[in-house]
């Protein structure tokens, strides 16, 4: 990949690896951070990276700096579930979209990681495989609880209003 | 398989997934006419599916990019490594003109150390001057031998040959050294001697031993043979030359006995 190539990436990819980022851990500062930091490891391996696999390569890495500042955040990131799992409650919801919105922070964070990159990029299972280091068989069946799960949210708070 | 009410949501999910079997379709579209109730789940499945928000941006995308002009990816690269090099080449420069070597040390220090000379050393001229190195020589021997807590007079008395360039000093060199040494760091088990005013000695073959520098014993010897000496007041006495030569002995025969 040449300096041109990596910063025509930088257009391309930045907002999109910022979006899954920022999906998955709700704060701009770290989501930025995380995005950086990806970008840059990108530019030292600009060389290897063949400019196809640019976008993998991306959000393997920032899902993989995503997971580590999770796991450093995991205590504060636990409290605020239990505080949006009770703010669900008491949110008036104004539209489907916010709905769903609340419902993904409820999920497990691995099968929030595979809907997003599912549903915002459209990766196979097989790519997400390789991005989230699981296995299609273990892909498919984590997409296939989150699916259950948002429909089931989704559902009951239709019941519910 | 049969699509039934137990597994349904699997085939559903497929299907919003784009991943279900063209074989499945009509089942499934034979299912949702036969469980009707079911359609509307299959709609909230639809639903899942998030989008992306396009007003969410990230900011900084310029602070990303890198140069791709010659120019920029110059000064990122190549200055750096010119100074890197710059900064070897000089480092190169001052190691090999720094002097590392014992050797260039003890030169350079030799060099800088002034030359002690009879004129300027405070130590006995007749000591210095008399021409019987059997008195010099074993001085040297026995200073160098002896142990001392002065280590330096032992290491530049042989290492002063060495150099290069010595100066040139007189043939009873180290001796002197040695003596100026002494003098100029006095042994501390050398008892004070008393200073005496002798009376002034007019003959120039008069021994005047550095009394400071000899043991006490010697030192009451010399002191007696010097007033015996002086007392004798005829310069044509014959036994004066001789009264001096036995003076010179029994001082050598204390020294080395006392040393």
């Amino acid at each position: 990949m040449t300096p041109k190539e990596y910063n025509q990436c930088v257009d391309l990819y930045a907002d999109r690896v910022y979006r899954f980022i920022l999906k998955n851990i709700k704060d701009p500062n770290d989501a930025n951070d995380i995005v950086q930091n990806a970008f840059e490891i990108l530019w030292k391996k600009h060389k290897e990276v063949n400019v196809e696999k640019a976008r993998q390569y991306l959000f393997t890495t920032a899902y993989h700096n995503m997971i580590d500042w999770i796991r450093k955040h995991k205590r504060i990131e636990n409290h605020a579930e239990i505080e949006e799992s009770a703010a669900v409650v008491e949110t008036e919801y104004t539209g489907l979209k916010e709905i769903l919105a609340k419902a993904l922070e409820l999920l497990p964070e691995v099968q929030r990681t595979v809907v997003l990159l599912r549903d915002y990029e459209g990766y196979s299972y097989k790519e997400i495989a390789n991005i989230t280091s699981l296995n299609e068989s273990q892909v498919k069946v984590y997409i296939y609880r989150a699916r259950t799960f948002l429909k089931n949210h989704i559902g009951n708070i239709a019941y519910v209003l | 398989m049969k699509i039934t009410r137990e597994n349904y949501e699997a085939y559903f999910i497929d299907f919003i997934e784009g991943n279900l079997s063209e074989k499945y379709l009509v089942p499934l579209e034979a299912f949702l006419e036969a469980n009707p109730d079911l359609r509307e789940e299959l709609n909230l499945f639809e639903q899942t599916i998030q989008a992306p928000d396009p007003h969410i941006r990230y900011a900084h995308k310029s602070s990303l990019k890198k140069p791709t002009t010659g120019f920029f990816r110059l000064n990122t690269y190549v200055i750096p490594a010119f100074a890197a090099a710059a900064a070897i080449v000089v480092g190169i420069i001052l190691i090999n003109n720094f002097p590392f070597t014992e050797a260039e040390q003890d030169h350079i220090s030799y060099q800088n150390t002034p030359v002690i000379t009879p004129e300027t050393a405070d130590i006995n001229p007749v000591e210095a001057a008399l021409p019987d190195t059997a008195v010099s020589e074993p001085v040297a021997e026995i200073n160098a031998e002896k142990p001392s807590p002065v280590s330096p007079p032992k290491v530049r008395a042989k290492k002063a040959p060495k150099t290069e360039d010595p100066p040139v000093q007189p043939q009873n060199e180290p001796a002197v050294n040695l003596i100026a040494e002494k003098v100029e760091q006095p042994d501390p088990e050398v008892q004070p001697v008393p200073e005496t005013q002798p009376e002034p000695i007019t003959h120039k073959e008069e021994p005047a031993v550095a009394e400071e520098k000899l043991e006490p014993v010697v030192v009451t010897v010399i002191m007696d043979a010097r007033s015996n000496f002086s007392n004798d007041k005829d310069s044509s006495n014959p036994r004066k030359g001789l009264k001096l030569k036995g003076l010179i002995a029994q001082v050598k025969n204390l020294r080395s006995i006392s040393l």
